[in-house]
């Protein structure tokens, strides 16, 4: 079936490609940022005499040298380009030098001489909130609160058989792509930038990068794939300010690239959060309250933290149906680098925390975990967890169903344990919406053309970040159309000559592509055809590979067809597809999986293995099976990274973790060499909005899979990510959880 | 600040050990040896420079080779690269426990440039543990000559015997028929630096008594030390008799492991005991 091969595959797997960062042009120089050492200070001055002295240095440029606005932000551009008066976090950047080589660069950046004035540092929500603590941002420390309120929740909880309260703790975690952030900012002759800048919104860069030179968008192209990684990483604006002021500067090419160690410190991160739950069952079961509160991290600046606080809100109550909820969500400034845009988007976090009430629910009450939650799962005609109607489909059960099977199958394998070995096995469910949400902006569009050279060209502003979007245009359009992909030539990411497709983020890529081709395949082969009918006098023509047909003969080949006449195109915008209920940030289009997990811990050690990581995911059709498992496997290796690994540690909102040394993301033998992906493709017959995308689904419910998998093996429920050894070990270690009979005469006992 | 770039350091190939010597006599605290340079890499991205200059060992291919002694003892040049001693047909034979150790050091990159001395000189290198428990020697050119020692002597000291010596070989003496124990703890299960190492080596009489035993614990920043209080205390005890509980609180408390932000005193030391006690309980 389609297990297409990626257009992009051969070039990437072989090191063939040419990414941005891999660039050169003529007479290039190379910049660098110089970046606060202090996470809250006042500047007192900045002098770039010195720097100025050192030969080969080019240009140098600070906040006196932006001639329109000088911030950033997707939403709120309340992050400095260069920062004039307060630094807020280890990451600001106070100045950028341009220079003849890469260590002409970083000396200049350490003959800067910027004096500061240290400030209290808020280095942690609790310090920010605190009534003494200075502000950070003229309204405070509070960049958003939100909140979802049904039922009522007191008198609920009065009729609760049992009641489970509970704070999760999730970490700071790190995108590492890799590829890090850079690139080649170029001025061309007749006064315009280009920017060859890695970016999963090429006309939000745009409009950005306007705002802060004061030049017309038509005056700025973006050219942005293929780029290697961003899982969100790489939506807000990185280095490309800096480059495009130093190029202005200097009238020259101007390449930055960071380092890892440049990257860790000024990247955003998914948001640390402190979740309280409390949740309780009615003597059937049956969940009747829950009720949230939300502390999320969102470090220096704004970014997208707000839209994540409320997509964290959304699905506090995930795929259960629960009269009485309330829900609280307050997203807070400190001085601990900056949170943002991270596949997932705040579902991960509330989901960790939503699992581990159900599995607690279930263990206080004697109820079978699965039990639990077959009797509170959405059915196929409820509402969406806001109230507003969605998108109906039977994906919370079937996904849930096909989990539960596993899961006894797994538990009841008799496993043989090794010698200071135990076996767990767990398991999750959730729901993850897709797209910006109700109220938002969120238009698509695509265009297809055939070219004079007989190509059907088929381009969108979407960007290649790994993800496979090429693979899904390729797919998709030849399906559409019925040509071969050696009729197609696939354009995206160039502001210059690609139509406004919108973000590539919130899995909305595949279903826009989808929902385009849908809307283009018409009006384009009518034109196509009426064309091969003039020119062939035939009628009952269709496309077909390599150009026209007709009756199962081959007519005419495209060529033919676009040769010496004007271009046919056809081209369309719409909007993503929302709820009819005007609920802000409500989502319609959701995914689901259900994750099974066996986990090995080593009583000895306390260490935690993932040995078999299966999830069954319901995203309606799959468009290209390699694309869906490679994203359902990626992701899910990505999120055991995130249960049992990573965490960028901060002290005193400095960086602990400074490089891959210490902040660990899993290798290869970290990977359960038991890997499976199960795609439950069916829809309701009535349901035409296609192919959900899966770019984040299979990062949702990996961590609260083995959270419970570790319940069942320990008997130890775990509050906190990721998990650490030392904490499993002190359990083994109280519990006295040992291997029958082994630890008798153990010291380890 | 002066406004300048930094200087270039500039590398010296010498061909002998005599020439190596007389460069690091001429620059001195200017001049660093370098072999396969993987840990002084990482070093510099770490923001130490590199020095002003660089005395590389890499053409004295005759400090890279392996070979059995006149005496049974396995004699290893401190060039040979890592990967070519967990490859190595003669260590495969005799210490199956090294080559163990070996696969755990770093990335199969980092094995093919760096080399055993180099780990050894580490001080905290994860070939340390293993051939602490084997009793290994070291050999030095020095300025008075070839000068040899005992690993352990070594690691315990913690002096370079005088500056400017150049370690050229590793000697592990022949004992076939004792159980050879290693394990290292990281925070992944690869190409991670250790949180615990530990390793053992017990000679064990048919009637069970524990002829000979030399135990040892590291990781992270701690020198792997040789437990020699817990080893005289299993010494002559038949394994049977031996109180596990008494020997793990013992254990915790010689191996005075540190600990750092990633993992705590009180766990690495846990661990050390938990690894250390199950192994020997495994030789019932």
């Amino acid at each position: 079936m389609k297990r297409n091969r990626r257009p992009d595959g051969k070039e990437k797997v072989t090191g063939a490609l040419k990414y941005l960062t891999d660039l050169s042009f003529p007479n290039m120089l190379y910049g660098k940022i110089a970046r606060s050492p202090f996470p809250h200070a006042r500047i007192l001055s900045i002098s770039t005499e010195k720097a100025r002295q050192l030969p080969g240095v080019q240009a140098i440029v600070t906040h006196e040298d932006i001639p329109g606005l000088n911030g950033f932000g997707i939403v709120t551009p309340d992050q400095p380009v260069l920062c004039k008066d307060i630094v807020r976090y280890v990451g600001d950047a106070v100045a950028a030098v341009a220079a003849d080589s890469i260590d002409i660069a970083k000396r200049a950046i350490e003959l800067i001489d910027v004096q500061y004035e240290p400030l209290p540092v808020l280095d942690s929500t609790e310090k920010a909130l605190d009534p003494s603590a200075p502000f950070l941002h003229p309204d405070g420390n509070v960049l958003h609160r939100a909140g979802f309120q049904k039922g009522d929740i007191e008198e609920a909880f009065s009729k609760c058989r049992a009641v489970i309260e509970e704070t999760y703790h999730v970490p700071r975690q790190l995108h590492a792509y890799m590829e890090t952030e850079g690139g080649v900012i170029v001025p061309e002759k007749n006064g315009t930038l280009t920017v060859y800048v890695g970016t999963q919104h090429g006309f939000k860069d745009r409009f950005q990068l306007a705002r802060i030179l004061g030049m017309p968008e038509s005056d700025i192209r973006i050219v942005s794939s293929p780029m290697g990684g961003s899982f969100g990483g790489k939506d807000e604006l990185n280095i490309q300010p800096y480059g495009a002021l130093l190029a202005l500067a200097t009238g020259r090419p101007v390449k930055i690239h960071q380092t890892r160690q440049e990257s860790m410190r000024s990247s955003i991160k998914r948001h640390p959060m402190a979740i309280t739950m409390k949740t309780g069952v009615d003597e059937a079961g049956k969940l009747i309250a829950h009720q949230t509160v939300i502390v999320a991290d969102t470090g220096a600046y704004s970014t997208l933290g707000p839209a994540i606080l409320d997509f964290a809100v959304e699905h506090a109550a995930g795929p259960y149906i629960i009269p009485a909820v309330h829900t609280q969500g307050i997203s807070v400034f400190t001085n601990n680098g900056v949170s943002g845009e991270f596949r997932g988007f705040g579902g991960n976090q509330i989901t960790f925390a939503l699992e581990g009430q159900i599995d607690r629910l279930a263990a206080a009450i004697g109820m079978d975990g699965l039990e639990i939650r077959r009797l509170n799962l959405r059915r196929e005609q409820d509402a969406g967890p806001l109230g507003q109607r969605i998108a109906e489909t039977n994906g919370a059960l079937d996904v849930f169903e096909s989990a539960a099977a596993l899961y006894r199958e797994k538990k009841s394998a008799s496993l043989q344990e090794r010698p200071w070995k135990k076996i767990g096995t767990g398991m999750a469910v959730t729901m993850h919406g897709g797209g910006l949400g109700f109220g938002r902006m969120d238009p698509a569009g695509g265009r297809l053309t055939l070219k004079g050279n007989g190509k059907i060209e088929i381009s969108f502003g979407f960007e290649e970040a790994g993800q496979g979007i090429l693979a899904v245009i390729e797919t998709i359009t030849t399906e559409q159309l019925g040509c071969a992909k050696e009729d197609l030539s696939i354009v995206i990411g160039d502001t210059a000559v690609v139509p406004s497709s919108g973000s590539t983020t919130a899995s909305r890529g595949t279903s826009m592509v989808w929902h385009s081709l849908q809307r283009l395949k018409k009006p384009f082969i009518a034109q196509l055809l009426k064309r091969a009918s003039l020119l062939t006098g035939k009628e009952r023509l269709s496309l077909g590979e390599g150009g026209i047909w007709s009756d199962g003969e081959f007519l005419l080949s495209y060529k033919d067809l676009a040769c010496g006449q004007a271009e046919i195109v056809a081209e369309t915008e719409f909007d993503f597809p929302v709820s009819p209920d005007p609920i802000d940030s409500a989502h319609f289009l959701y995914t689901y999986s259900g994750v099974v997990v066996q986990v090995e811990a080593d009583l000895l050690t306390g260490k935690i293995k993932v040995t078999d990581l299966h999830q069954t995911v319901s995203a309606g059709p799959m468009v290209n099976e390699m694309g869906f498992v490679g994203q359902i496997e990626g992701g899910g290796v990505m999120a055991l990274g995130y249960t049992l690994l990573e965490d960028v540690v901060m002290k005193d909102s400095q960086y602990v973790t400074e490089n891959l040394d210490t902040y660990l993301i899993p290798g290869i033998m970290d990977v359960p060499f038991q890997l499976s992906v199960e795609p439950i493709e069916a829809l309701p017959e009535q349901d035409h909005f296609g192919p959900r995308g899966v770019g984040e689904i299979g990062t949702v419910a990996v961590a609260p899979a083995i959270a419970s998998a570790i319940y069942d093996a320990l008997g130890l429920q775990v509050n906190q990510l990721p998990v650490h050894p030392e904490t499993v070990l002190k359990s083994i270690e109280e519990r006295g959880v040992f291997h029958g009979g082994q630890s008798s005469n153990s010291g380890a006992s | 600040m002066d406004v300048s770039m930094p200087v270039q350091t500039v590398v010296w190939r010498p061909g002998t050990l005599e020439e190596a010597r007389s460069l690091k006599r001429e620059y001195n605290e200017e001049a660093r040896f370098i072999a396969g340079g993987t840990l002084m890499q990482m070093q510099r991205e770490q923001g130490i420079p590199f020095p002003p200059y660089l005395i590389s060992l890499e053409k004295m291919r005759e400090l890279s080779d392996i070979e059995e002694t006149v005496d049974g003892a396995v004699r290893i040049g401190a060039l040979t690269d890592l990967e070519t001693c967990r490859t190595h047909p003669l260590l495969k034979k005799r210490c199956p426990a090294l080559q163990e150790a070996i696969g755990t050091i770093s990335s199969p990159a980092v094995r093919n440039r760096g080399t055993i001395g180099g780990n050894i000189l580490y001080g905290v290198g994860d070939v340390i543990p293993i051939l602490l428990a084997m009793n290994a020697r070291l050999s030095w050119f020095s300025e008075d000559g070839i000068r040899s020692e005992s690993l352990s002597d070594y690691v315990t000291d913690s002096v370079m015997p005088l500056s400017g010596a150049i370690l050229t070989d590793v000697t592990i003496p022949s004992q076939s028929e004792a159980h050879c124990f290693f394990r290292k703890i990281g925070r992944r299960e690869t190409f991670i630096a250790s949180v615990v190492t530990v390793a053992m080596q017990a000679m064990v009489s048919d009637q069970g008594f524990i002829q000979s035993i030399r135990l040892v614990a590291g990781g992270g920043v701690n020198t792997p030390r040789r437990l020699v209080k817990c080893e005289e205390w299993l010494s002559g005890k038949r394994l049977s008799d031996v109180q596990l509980t008494e020997l793990s609180v013992m254990i915790k408390e010689e191996s005075a492991l540190i600990g750092d932000a990633f993992a705590s005193a009180e766990y690495r030391r846990t661990v050390a005991a938990h690894l250390l006690v199950a192994e020997l309980q495994s030789l019932q």
